[in-house]
């Protein structure tokens, strides 16, 4: 290949065009009819639901959700994603890497938890509700489980890949038991769990929305529900694009925040 | 019974470079208007301290890397991309995990249309030569790194290219490994006769295996020595005296000042 | 600790679990609806559960429904949990099968060229945050609540699986392998078929146990949100009316399936990586759950992380 231009952005350029190919291709569609509008809404009429929607909407408070338009329901489901991610990494993170050395935690939590990870977690949502009623508690109770589990199999991976050498050397150098924790356990597993706690949140904000779809007080779930009791298509769609907007944006940070403290980590080169 | 002996074809090298844009912005000349002319069936070795531009070199000679000014020419014929008439041995292991051992020896064949009697006879023909005619339904995991190397030379020569490009291929085994290895190539070699091109860092490899040795320092050729010891070559050559000569400029080239400074304090 | 001792460990944890359910469904008698306890112990489960889920048999084979005057019966129980496990697993099996079709097909077709896969990282990236659950009412109102519908929800999550997955096992199939087959003639198609192939298979095995995950995850959401039939149907069904002890054996019921349906795929895709290396070859498959990302070596997660 000839001399390329070396641009240093962030994202790749082409994968931006695809993005917005992306919301062409979507444009085109409607206009061309190729499918009934009814089915698939033009992109300005969503954009329009958004920006009616966003803010103190009268239409959303005639489903008896409240008073502040999608931005209210938006604030609940983010809280609950990201105080149940916290609760789980307090959770995850410490017993997960104490399992992959202590034997003992491991054979006693390893059952429970694989028994966890085999079922869709979803699945005890419906207990949830009916032991904590339709409440904050149990869509909470419903994330950290999930969230718990991926963190603690990550944790657990995580230490056990890490190369023995590197405490061994800590080791030789005179380091003591609780240097040599920090340092090296939970410096040399960050990369691993990071990217546990990544995939953990990509998939709370779709577990979150249903919980809130089978009974919530507030939340982007519930607002879908209600509308699509009144199928209308697009607001659902504006709800689920800021919705999605949102986990993306979100991942897209997190991304950047653990990759700036990871930084030390070697570039993997690919063909 | 060989598929035939190759011809082999004579390489030429017209004021070749590589330019590279490094990370940092500045231009870095991998390869410095190199010209070379290499008769067919001349075995050359190509040496020179790390970052010299031998690999780089060898990989434009397989087609791997663009020719950014200059041409390289095959029995008269410019080059363009990777083909069998210039087969190639890796450094690193390139035998396919996935394929048992007869598998990885056919490819080539196989890749180029010969009728499966004839791949499978040609490839345990040479499978035989590297001694592994037992490990033929092995699976490559099975196999140590000298076996695997043994291997990869095997599906290169059933080919039968015109050139043959090794790229370092001993550098990863232990010694006797490798100059049991350095055996097998000259055996096959002495059959067959390709044009060779061998990149290497150890003199003594050097100086066991080729007819002439090519000197890389910062992209650029800077020695050219015709080695004219007797073959067979054994490790005993290398204490004959234009052996010890050889080396001597050689390790000199390669920045190895001590010995300069040795002779000087014995003088 | 011995691997015998650590089964035994495991086996004596579940054991130790299901003890204390017992004692919790002894000491706590609060009832979601009177006659239905919070806790049902397992005594309950194992018979008057069990019989009540004949209430969910619509009548055939000899055995009368509940709605045309029968009784509750283990037979009809025993047709009722068939039925609507047949009902679900069907809604599971062909969306998955055609989600990674599409998902793999799709993949490989953008790796060809490295400009197409380029063009579509960042929107797959996209697709693959976006999240999946909150779409089931867009599908139903697309679909409608029927067989097509939720088999297409659920193809479509595993797809984006199977894509993104696709397309980073061609990624990190080494080069070294490609130049090899290449300088001893191949062309790129049988590159492709004999090279890329083969070498994506081990991180491709991940991606098939992350795509059941999720399609259990989807046709279980799918369900709750309004089917009318299949087993996560029935534990909505009971939701309403307070039946945790029907809710928590389909539960069960349901548990059992997708731990056989884990152990079945494992078992299955093993012959695929059978050349591997040692340590890869006995284990359970790596779990390389990667957002197409251009620079950073994704990590790996146990096999049982498939959650969704």
């Amino acid at each position: 290949m000839s001399r390329r231009l070396l641009l240093r952005l962030p994202f790749d350029p082409l994968g931006l065009t695809g993005l917005i190919g992306l919301a062409v291709l979507w444009w085109a569609i409607t206009f061309f009819q190729w499918v009934p509008t009814v089915f698939l809404p033009t992109p300005e009429v969503v954009v329009r639901a958004i920006g009616d929607n966003l803010t103190a909407s009268r239409y959303l408070e005639n489903f008896h959700l409240s008073k502040g338009g999608l931005l209210t329901a938006l604030i609940y489901t983010v809280q609950n994603v990201v105080l149940a991610l916290v609760l789980a990494c307090a959770l995850g993170i410490g017993v997960g890497l104490t399992s992959a050395r202590v034997g003992i935690v491991r054979s006693l939590l390893d059952p429970v938890v694989m028994t966890l990870g085999t079922i869709p977690i979803l699945v005890t949502a419906p207990f949830f509700l009916i032991w904590f009623g339709t409440d904050r508690l149990a869509q909470v109770v419903l994330l950290v489980l999930y969230d718990t589990t991926l963190i603690y199999l990550f944790a657990q991976r995580a230490a056990g890949n890490l190369d023995p050498t590197y405490e061994a050397a800590a080791r030789t150098m005179g380091a003591g038991r609780r240097k040599i924790l920090f340092d090296v356990y939970l410096k040399g597993t960050l990369p691993e769990v990071f990217g546990g706690i990544r995939i953990a949140l990509a998939g709370a904000w779709g577990l979150e929305a249903i919980s809130e779809l089978l009974g919530a007080p507030d939340g982007m779930g519930k607002v879908i529900s209600a509308l699509a009791s009144a199928t209308d298509v697009p607001t659902i769609m504006a709800t689920v694009l800021v919705l999605a907007t949102v986990a993306v944006a979100f991942d897209a940070a997190v991304a950047g925040v653990f990759g700036y403290i990871t930084r030390w980590q070697p570039e993997v080169a690919h063909g | 019974m060989a598929s035939g002996v190759s011809t082999a074809a004579g390489l030429r090298l017209d004021h070749v470079s590589r330019t590279f844009r490094r990370s940092g912005g500045d231009l870095v000349r991998a390869v410095d208007d190199v010209s070379i002319d290499i008769p067919a069936q001349q075995f050359v070795c190509l040496i020179g301290p790390s970052g010299c531009g031998k690999s780089t070199l060898l990989q434009m000679l397989a087609g791997l890397q663009p020719i950014n000014s200059g041409e390289i020419s095959m029995g008269g014929q410019p080059i363009a991309g990777p083909s069998p008439e210039r087969g190639l041995v890796f450094q690193r292991d390139s035998v396919f995990p996935w394929m048992r051992v007869i598998d990885n020896a056919v490819y080539g064949l196989a890749s180029r249309g010969v009728d499966k009697q004839t791949r499978l006879a040609t490839a345990r023909h040479y499978l035989g030569l590297v001694g592994l005619a037992q490990w033929e339904r092995s699976w490559p995991r099975e196999l140590s790194g000298g076996m695997l190397k043994r291997v990869a030379v095997a599906t290169v020569f059933a080919n039968a290219p015109k050139v043959l490009l090794l790229d370092e291929p001993f550098g990863a085994l232990d010694y006797v490994t490798r100059l049991q290895l350095q055996r097998v190539l000259l055996n096959l070699w002495g059959e067959s006769r390709p044009t060779v091109v061998f990149v290497t860092h150890d003199v003594d490899e050097a100086l066991l295996m080729s007819d002439r040795i090519l000197v890389m320092k910062g992209g650029r050729v800077v020695d050219d020595r015709q080695v004219s010891l007797a073959r067979p070559r054994v490790v005993e050559s290398l204490a004959l005296a234009e052996a010890v000569a050889h080396k001597e400029a050689l390790l000199l080239h390669l920045g190895l000042q001590d010995l300069v400074d040795e002779r000087l304090a014995r003088v | 600790m011995s691997s015998r001792v650590s089964r035994l460990t495991s086996v004596g944890v579940l054991l130790g679990l299901a003890i204390a359910w017992q004692i919790a469904s002894v000491l706590i008698t609060a009832e979601s609806v009177p006659g239905e306890p919070m806790v049902p112990g397992w005594q309950m489960l194992f018979t008057q559960t069990f019989m009540m889920l004949s209430d969910y048999w619509l009548g055939g084979f000899g055995v009368a429904g509940i709605a045309q005057g029968g009784d509750r019966t283990y037979a009809g129980a025993i047709l009722a949990v068939l039925s609507n496990s047949w009902d679900t697993s069907l809604r599971l099996v062909a969306g998955l099968l055609l989600g990674a079709f599409v998902g793999v097909v799709a993949g490989l077709a953008v790796s060809w060229s490295a400009w197409s896969r380029r063009l579509v990282a960042l929107p797959g990236q996209v697709l693959r945050t976006f999240p999946l659950l909150a779409l089931i009412p867009l599908f139903e109102l697309w679909f409608g609540l029927t067989f097509l519908g939720m088999m297409l929800f659920v193809a479509y999550g595993v797809a984006v699986i199977f894509f993104t997955g696709t397309v980073n096992a061609v990624r990190n199939v080494s080069p070294i392998y490609v130049q090899y087959a290449r300088t001893l003639g191949a062309s790129r198609l049988r590159v492709y078929r004999t090279v890329i192939l083969p070498a994506m298979f081990p991180e491709l095995r991940s991606s098939i146990l992350l795509g059941v995950g999720v399609a259990w995850t989807a046709v279980v959401g799918a369900e709750f949100l309004g089917a009318q039939t299949g087993l996560g149907q029935i534990i909505v069904y009971s939701k309403y009316f307070g039946y945790v002890d029907r809710m928590f054996l389909v539960g069960l019921i349901l548990l059992a399936y997708a731990a056989l349906t884990f152990a079945a795929v494992e078992r299955i895709s093993r012959p695929l990586t059978i050349w591997m290396p040692g340590e890869f070859a006995d284990q359970p498959a790596v779990t390389e759950v990667a957002v197409v990302e251009p620079q950073r070596a994704t990590p790996a997660i146990g096999r049982t992380a498939v959650l969704e």
